[in-house]
């Protein structure tokens, strides 16, 4: 009980200092209740950041990348799990090799190959590369495994269903609780994306969100201060805790059911 | 198939039959091409996106180039200027102590959490979780501002608390063991759940009766513990030090949104500088203001392979450590 006391300390924080004026939060003793002054501080990071386009942006690339992946991911696990052809394991076993290949090492050529192809200062670096990943076919592949039945794959294609048609109406509609908690869990990636972001986006009219509350933390002492800084990170915040309250029981059942029931 | 074979009955597969009919058994990689095709995507980005730019990386290294002016090749000098720059060791020094204050911890802790966790008769388990799982849906970049505020030296909360209870305040963000104790203790704020959950789920999918016998056996709550949970856990144990290890020892986000806005990238005298961090100020990534780094691709490469070869070596270890502790049980 005193542990989630403790976990849950730096949100209320979090609270308090996004809702006092910033004169009022460096006094000594600190000040411990939330104040009024949320919408002022927030005003004030819109009125001196790029803060709603940021939002934007944040809002519509997670949205893309989601459906990307959960499209490509779930279309190769039903494959992979569902299917024969020549090859399935050992491309699988390749599959999931490459999960253990740190991203480090690659992050200098990336950077070239993105220049190279003039994708700096566009969102395709963001979007492109990583629209389907090792770990998300390998999650969906559990998935139908798990609950695409083949007694109806094999009824739909008695009554003349074809691949995709198979997919479309038997796969994915079983393998729609792993696709929620997928879902989510790439929304929570993708908004809080930070490294790529910071890298490729140029200009405050791309920035994603984390790389704006960078930016206003960094500029902290020219123009924007504390309070505002809170707010930001605040609304930055708030979006995913909502997802995840609606969401919590998906989530917490599915944390770990794509990557360990193998 | 045997599928096909026995729906041959309707009409339509009958058609198919006969156009599979003859080729049966020696069935062409072509007529797979839908398949091959699903799954290509996966491939094709990765060859593109993953392979190709870990070749690259090679002749990079291989490179004094600073992005802008023609490269120089200069051979394996900068993987000797390695060995002759002493932020390189610092960083490493740094990531691998703040990995063992952080990342060993959070994870340890979360085994015995779980074990806590799932214990049947405790009441409000979901609302554990949940408290214990929110700090993963926010972003590092938060994370970093909140205790950024927190710990500040000046006017942090953490040193005013101190003040109060009459205990000597602390350098937080500008002494060599706080600052690496600060970005710890995000790892282990934001961790903790993720691996408790991971854990809870592996635990529950031990067999109950296993525990019920042991606890017949007259087995006490540690010794079913390591005797039992630990045991049945390793695949679970194996995937989270794997995947641990790996996000581990690439910390970069937390010191460089901690002292974004600082003149030395890593904190003071570095004391914060990865060796993500410090490939990032080698690549003049945005904000890496450090005027002692001049931006190199070469070298900035290297650094990324010392990364690599590090989290390899520590991946085949880690796994043979937790097979062998395993087979001696």
């Amino acid at each position: 009980m005193l542990g989630v006391l403790i976990f849950a300390f730096p949100f209320y924080w979090l609270i308090v200092m996004a809702t006092t004026a910033t004169a009022d939060i460096f006094t000594s003793p600190p000040r411990l209740i939330p104040g009024l002054e949320f919408f002022a501080n927030f005003a004030k990071v819109l009125n001196e950041s790029a803060f709603a386009t940021a939002f934007v942006n944040s809002l519509w690339l997670t949205t893309t990348i989601t459906v990307i992946q959960l499209f490509f991911t779930s279309l190769a696990g039903f494959v992979f799990a569902k299917k024969r052809f020549p090859g399935r394991n050992k491309l699988f076993a390749v599959l999931l090799a490459t999960l253990i290949i740190p991203t480090g090492v690659s992050i200098v050529p990336s950077y070239q190959i993105y220049a190279d192809l003039g994708w700096i200062n566009t969102f395709l670096p963001l979007i492109v590369p990583g629209a389907v990943t090792a770990f998300g076919v390998f999650w969906m592949r559990q998935a139908a495994e798990a609950s695409v039945s083949t007694e109806l794959i094999d009824a739909a294609r008695m009554d003349g269903a074809g691949f995709m048609r198979t997919f479309w109406s038997i796969g994915l509609p079983a393998m729609r609780p792993s696709l929620v908690a997928f879902g989510i869990f790439q929304v929570m990636w993708a908004w809080n994306d930070y490294l790529w972001p910071l890298l490729v986006l140029g200009s405050p009219s791309e920035f994603t969100l984390p790389v704006a509350l960078q930016q206003l933390l960094s500029n902290l002492s020219e123009s924007t201060d504390y309070s505002a800084v809170m707010a930001g990170t605040l609304v930055a915040t708030l979006p995913l805790i909502i997802v995840f309250f609606i969401l919590r029981r998906t989530i917490l059942e599915n944390v770990s059911a794509g990557a360990l029931k193998g | 198939m045997t599928a096909q074979a026995s729906s041959a009955s309707a009409t339509r597969s009958a058609k198919r039959q006969t156009a599979h009919g003859t080729t049966r058994g020696k069935r062409r990689l072509w007529s797979y091409w839908r398949e091959y095709v699903s799954i290509s995507p996966f491939f094709v980005l990765f060859a593109l996106f993953g392979i190709i730019p870990l070749i690259y990386a090679i002749y990079l290294s291989l490179l004094k180039w600073d992005g802008l002016s023609n490269p120089i090749f200069v051979g394996g000098a900068q993987w000797v200027r390695l060995f002759t720059t002493p932020d390189v060791w610092q960083a490493l020094g740094n990531t691998v102590l703040i990995f063992a204050f952080g990342q060993i911890p959070v994870i340890l802790g979360a085994l015995v959490g779980a074990s806590l966790l799932s214990q049947p008769r405790l009441r409000f388990r979901s609302f554990y979780q949940t408290a214990f799982f929110l700090p993963q849906v926010t972003s590092l970049v938060a994370v970093a501002i909140v205790f950024q505020s927190i710990f500040s030296d000046k006017y942090g909360l953490m040193n005013d608390v101190l003040k109060a209870i009459g205990l000597p305040q602390q350098g937080w963000l500008s002494n060599s063991w706080e600052i690496k104790a600060v970005i710890a203790l995000m790892i282990i704020w934001r961790g903790f759940g993720y691996f408790l959950i991971i854990f809870m789920a592996g635990m529950s999918s031990i067999d109950q009766s296993l525990f019920e016998a042991a606890r017949v056996d007259g087995a006490g709550p540690r010794r079913i513990f390591t005797a039992i949970t630990i045991p049945l856990l390793i695949p679970t144990i194996v995937f989270v030090a794997l995947t641990g290890t790996i996000a581990g020892l690439q910390i970069f986000t937390e010191p460089q949104v901690l002292f974004s806005g600082s003149t030395s990238a890593g904190g003071p005298n570095n004391a914060g500088m990865t060796m993500m961090l410090l490939q990032y100020q080698y690549l003049g990534g945005v904000g890496s203001a450090d005027i002692s780094v001049q931006p190199d691709l070469g070298f900035a490469s290297v650094i990324g392979w010392v990364i690599f070869i590090l989290l390899v070596v520590i991946a085949v270890a880690n796994n043979r450590l937790l097979r062998n502790s395993w087979r001696e049980n």
